[in-house]
């Protein structure tokens, strides 16, 4: 059986004539590349070297993954008689492994920015790593494993960052690379349980915790250039019915949260009133809110990850659902360019790259960690960093 | 009629006696008098000759009338006879014969009983009586009646003639059957009657025919013939017929096997049976199965295994859960108590003891962590969850007006231990006999212990409350009978739940009484929980049967379970969500949903949903302990193979 198909694309450089092709309905990804490159070997009539150049092809708007008839099978059969629009995009670059940081303990959470990358271990202390794999230094100053971290900013070897952990305080921290010495250390307490979470917005941040609540700290200047002062929160938050897996801000006064409780909800902030609640019937480990598109993904003790979209009013909010892990997925990471992309890690070990309009299958599996990964930090777009209880921080980078 | 008949003839008797001078006459019955009376005679005698008309009879006038009344004595006995014109005097047999006419009596002569002649009898005679012809219309149906039928028939078609109405029962209208809807429970009985004896045929006659004979050979065949198709015990009830010639009748000797085969049919008679027995009618076998819902429809509830929490090296004995949900913290053989955040299986905390670990549960209101490890029980403060929850448990303990005591009883002794000596622990009670299990009240101030007194020491000292805030030890029980296996609080009301090895008792704890005796059918019960809302009682013994009991239904169990292959080791509720789940020596955890009404009228609605396997079986043993995340429908099952897990939905 022969289909016939037409391809189009939005890049400008690699586009082909608008014709139609009769191929044949078992095509896969590899034949369709051919054709393509055939095609477009003869619109530039140069001799154009596209063998290094790959795509990846999109049917009604998913990702092919089996042969085209199978992919058009699977969406709207009537389609396979009519002319079949193939979109094609040049094919995302595979993250290559760069480095392993060995720590001494778990490693719970990371965060980079700029060349900076922020660990977060079992082990209670804070460790400053550059992007070359090299140790700064390490910080101690909680008394019980940290969970969450956030950069606030970081330049010319000055970095501010916030520090959430099982001792139940949060640390707001300013350290000064070139002297090695902590600036100032804010110390903010009133969780009554292990922080969780944090999520910063502008000079507000918000941190959730397993006593069920959620607190908004301001991150306005101390008075006294004091090195260390305590702080209490602006508002406290009786969010859920269990613990706060992971906070988000979706825009300036809107507040993402999810829980153990099975429930995702929408916090308006000026009025610290949920504005809509989600049942979802699996607890949710942690979500992360596309600065590009505004979606929302979620991953869940029931190995899928969802994505949603919060800004609907009406009908399904649940997207689609990602299935490949095996395990719970207690870390998500949208990219922070693409629209389309994001990384899960999961308790099986691995670290997925995935493209929104593949369900079934990620784009690339990222191996390496030994035991279950615990976190991962897309916040650099070159860089994906991913810990684990092997102790170890895998850093994968683009080329 | 007859007595008329004798009147006249009596008469004629008498006129016979007085014949030479009146003469009979002949006009017969059928001539009336009267044309006779303007004539000379009567009538006319045998010889057709006039009878004259007699003078003076009958027409004397009234005074020879008197004159005959006063002279003649028989006057009132004389008639007249119009027909001969006589005078008659009737004799005494008249009178008595008339007497008895005006009296209605029989006539008292023989002649009452005459042969009756049947003259027109039911007997077809040859000779019929009237030899008239059938007429001929008696042939012809009845043109009269065919043209009214046929008029009718019009009247009917036409609707002129309607019939009537059906007649309405006066009690049908506000009257029903009271029994319409009962089925029949009394059937009759279907007898089957006796099977009947074959009747011989003509092989058994005295004198059959020739070909029925038997010569030797075909003896001998039929004899090898019944050796070979039945067995010693079926030949002793058969016999063989060989069928014999005999000339008479009279030379037939008595049958030989008769005795024998009246007792075989007798035999026969009382072990057939005699009734139709009814079978059940079972069309679809789906139809047996109890109509429960389906699992599928009962989410949440553990599905898949998702954590294993890795560490222990021996067997892992107990599991306990924090509050929060957060901490899981399980004792085990190699000594070890391990604290673990659930989420993550990392290990927080290990304390090490001196012996195994039989039972732990953590304060339901302070940050204690009890654990029971041989004699001792042993309080640590893990410095785990609500901070202020922590030093609030530390000053609480150091506040307590005790510091050391051997309180009520010889028996134990309390020792507080301050924070300077160690980080965690803070209280140890030390008894003289090994701990079983544990089990704080939910108020968290009263600790029930389980003793395990050697055989020669009394049961009654196996049950000890601790007072926590009093620092008091106590023995509840007087007297207990049997070993006592597992004991629970309540969850609300002041009430202690025993299970010794065949019963389980419920104490009042306030008013030192016997609520209730609830009557087990294993034997020997393992584990007991009590559910949340505090009416139903599971029951899980080593003999793999888990009992349900409704306490407000009956002391008996409601239900009783065999699902399970091997012996029952710990049995559980869910302390938010319908469900329980009971593991068991053969490597399985069985997740039960139990829907329990508040309305007293709704029986418990039990399912079970999930078979969950992952621990291996090492040295018969496999899941020792089963407990139920606090909030999530999680399970944590630990094992023989020194791991827990955890199995989510």
């Amino acid at each position: 059986m022969s289909l016939q198909v037409r391809f189009i694309t939005r890049l400008q450089k690699y586009s082909v004539p608008d014709t139609t092709l009769v191929i044949p309905s078992s095509s896969t990804n590899s034949q369709l590349e051919a054709i393509l490159k055939g095609l477009l070997q003869q619109t530039t009539g140069s001799s154009n070297d596209f063998s290094r150049l790959s795509f990846d092809f999109l049917c009604l708007n998913q990702l092919i993954r089996s042969s085209l008839e199978e992919h058009i099978r699977e969406k709207d059969e009537s389609l396979l008689e009519s002319i079949i629009e193939i979109e094609y995009i040049e094919k995302f670059q595979a993250p290559e492994p760069e480095d392993a940081l060995m720590h001494d303990d778990w490693v719970s959470t990371c965060k980079s920015l700029g060349d900076t990358i922020l660990v977060g271990s079992y082990d209670t202390k804070i460790h400053l790593w550059n992007n070359q794999g090299e140790h700064i230094t390490s910080l101690p100053g909680h008394t019980a494993p940290i969970r969450s971290l956030i950069f606030i900013h970081s330049d010319e070897g000055e970095h501010e960052f916030i520090s959430g952990s099982h001792d139940q305080t949060i640390l707001i921290w300013k350290y000064d690379q070139n002297k090695n010495s902590v600036k100032s250390l804010i110390t903010c307490k009133g969780h009554q349980g292990t922080i969780e979470t944090l999520a910063l917005q502008k000079s507000i941040f918000a941190s959730g915790s397993f006593d069920k609540t959620i607190k908004l700290w301001g991150l306005e200047e101390q008075q006294q250039q004091e090195q260390t002062s305590t702080k209490e929160c602006r508002v406290t938050i009786n969010a859920h019915n269990e613990n706060v897996s992971s906070i988000g801000w979706n825009s300036s006064n809107e507040l993402v949260s999810c829980s153990w409780d099975q429930t995702i909800k929408l916090w308006n902030m000026d009025t610290i009133q949920s504005t809509q609640t989600f049942k979802c019937g699996k607890a949710v480990l942690s979500l992360d809110i596309s600065p590009v598109n505004g979606l929302l993904i979620c991953g869940f003790t029931d190995r899928f990850i969802r994505l949603y979209d919060t800004r609907v009013q009406e009908g399904y909010v649940l997207r689609s659902t990602f299935s490949s892990h095996s395990q719970w997925v207690p870390s998500v990471m949208w990219s922070r360019t693409s629209e389309h992309l994001f990384v899960s890690g999961s308790y099986d070990g691995l670290v997925k790259l995935w493209d929104t309009r593949s369900l079934k299958a990620p784009l690339y599996d990222l191996q390496g960690h030994e035991d279950r990964v615990l976190c991962v930090d897309w916040s650099v777009d070159q860089l994906i960093l991913s810990g684990g209880a092997d102790n170890s921080l895998k850093m994968f980078s683009f080329k | 009629m007859t007595s008329i008949k004798r009147k006249n003839s009596l008469i004629e008797n008498d006129e016979i006696d007085s014949d030479e001078e009146v003469p009979s006459n002949t006009i017969g019955e059928n001539v009336p008098l009267k044309w006779y009376e303007n004539h000379e005679h009567i009538g006319y005698d045998l010889e057709a000759k006039k009878i004259a008309k007699p003078v003076s009879a009958g027409k004397s006038d009234e005074i020879d009338e008197f004159l005959e009344k006063m002279e003649n004595a028989d006057y009132w006995r004389t008639v007249y006879d119009d027909l001969t014109g006589q005078n008659v005097t009737l004799t005494n047999e008249d009178i008595a014969v008339i007497q008895q006419i005006k009296n209605a009596q029989t006539y008292p002569d023989d002649h009452v009983y005459e042969p009756w002649v049947d003259t027109f009898s039911s007997e077809v005679m040859i000779h019929p009586i009237l030899n008239t012809p059938e007429s001929k219309a008696s042939f012809i149906p009845s043109k009269w009646e065919r043209l009214k039928v046929g008029k009718y028939l019009h009247a009917i078609k036409m609707g002129w003639i309607k019939p009537a109405p059906p007649k309405e029962d006066p009690l049908s209208s506000n009257s029903y059957d009271l029994w319409s809807d009962e089925t029949r429970t009394n059937l009759p009985r279907s007898n089957i009657p006796a099977p009947k004896l074959e009747l011989p045929g003509h092989h058994e006659s005295y004198n059959p025919s020739y070909e029925y004979l038997l010569d030797d050979a075909e003896v001998e065949a039929l004899k090898a013939k019944m050796e070979s198709d039945f067995d010693e015990n079926e030949r002793a009830t058969k016999t063989i017929f060989i069928p014999k010639k005999y000339p008479s009748l009279r030379q037939v000797p008595a049958y030989d096997q008769f005795v024998y085969e009246r007792f075989q049919r007798c035999l026969d008679l009382y072990l057939c049976p005699r009734q139709k027995r009814l079978k059940a009618n079972i069309k679809d076998i789906n139809d047996l199965i109890p109509d429960k819902p389906k699992p599928q429809d009962l989410h949440p509830y553990p599905l898949v295994q998702s954590l294993i929490y890795e560490g222990h090296k021996n067997i892992i004995r107990c599991l306990t859960c924090h509050t929060s949900g957060q901490w899981l913290a399980s004792g085990s053989d190699d000594c070890t108590v391990r604290i673990w955040e659930i989420a993550t299986t990392r290990c927080m905390n290990v304390f090490t003891f001196e012996k195994p670990i039989v039972s732990i549960q953590w304060n339901p209101v302070l940050s204690l962590l009890t654990v029971a490890t041989g004699s001792q029980i042993v309080m640590i403060n893990p410095r785990l969850g609500e901070n202020a929850k922590v030093l609030f448990t530390d000053e609480f303990i150091k506040q307590l007006a005790y510091e050391s005591s051997s309180a009520a009883t010889d028996d134990c002794q309390w020792v507080k231990t301050s924070d300077e000596n160690d980080k965690y622990i803070r209280l140890t009670i030390t008894h003289s006999m090994p701990i079983r299990q544990i089990e704080w009240q939910a108020r968290g101030d009263y600790l029930a212990c389980i003793l395990a007194p050697r055989s020669d020491q009394s049961q009654s000292k196996s049950i000890l409350i601790h007072h926590l805030s009093k620092g008091r030890s106590q023995y509840p029980f007087k007297q207990l009978k049997g070993a006592v296996q597992h004991v629970r609080f309540h969850p609300t009301k002041p009430i202690f739940i025993i299970a010794t090895q065949h019963s389980i008792k419920i104490y009042h704890l306030l008013k030192q009484q016997l609520i209730k005796r609830l009557y087990v059918n294993t034997k020997w019960i393992s584990s007991i929980d009590i559910h949340p809302l505090g009416d139903n009682i599971i029951c899980g013994g080593y003999d793999s049967k888990i009992n349900w009991f409704d306490l407000d239904l009956s002391v008996k169990p409601y239900e009783t379970y065999r699902y399970h292959k091997r012996a029952i080791r710990c049995i559980r509720y869910h302390t938010r969500l319908p469900l329980f789940a009971s593991t068991s020596d053969d490597g399985t955890c069985i997740i039960s949903h139990c829907s329990v009404y508040s309305d007293l009228l709704k029986n418990p609605l039990i399912v079970p949903v999930k078979i969950l396997r992952g621990h291996q079986i090492i040295n018969d043993l496999s899941i020792l302990d089963c407990l139920f995340h606090p909030t999530q429908p999680w399970i944590f099952t630990s094992g023989a193979d020194s791991t827990i897990r955890l199995f989510t939905n």
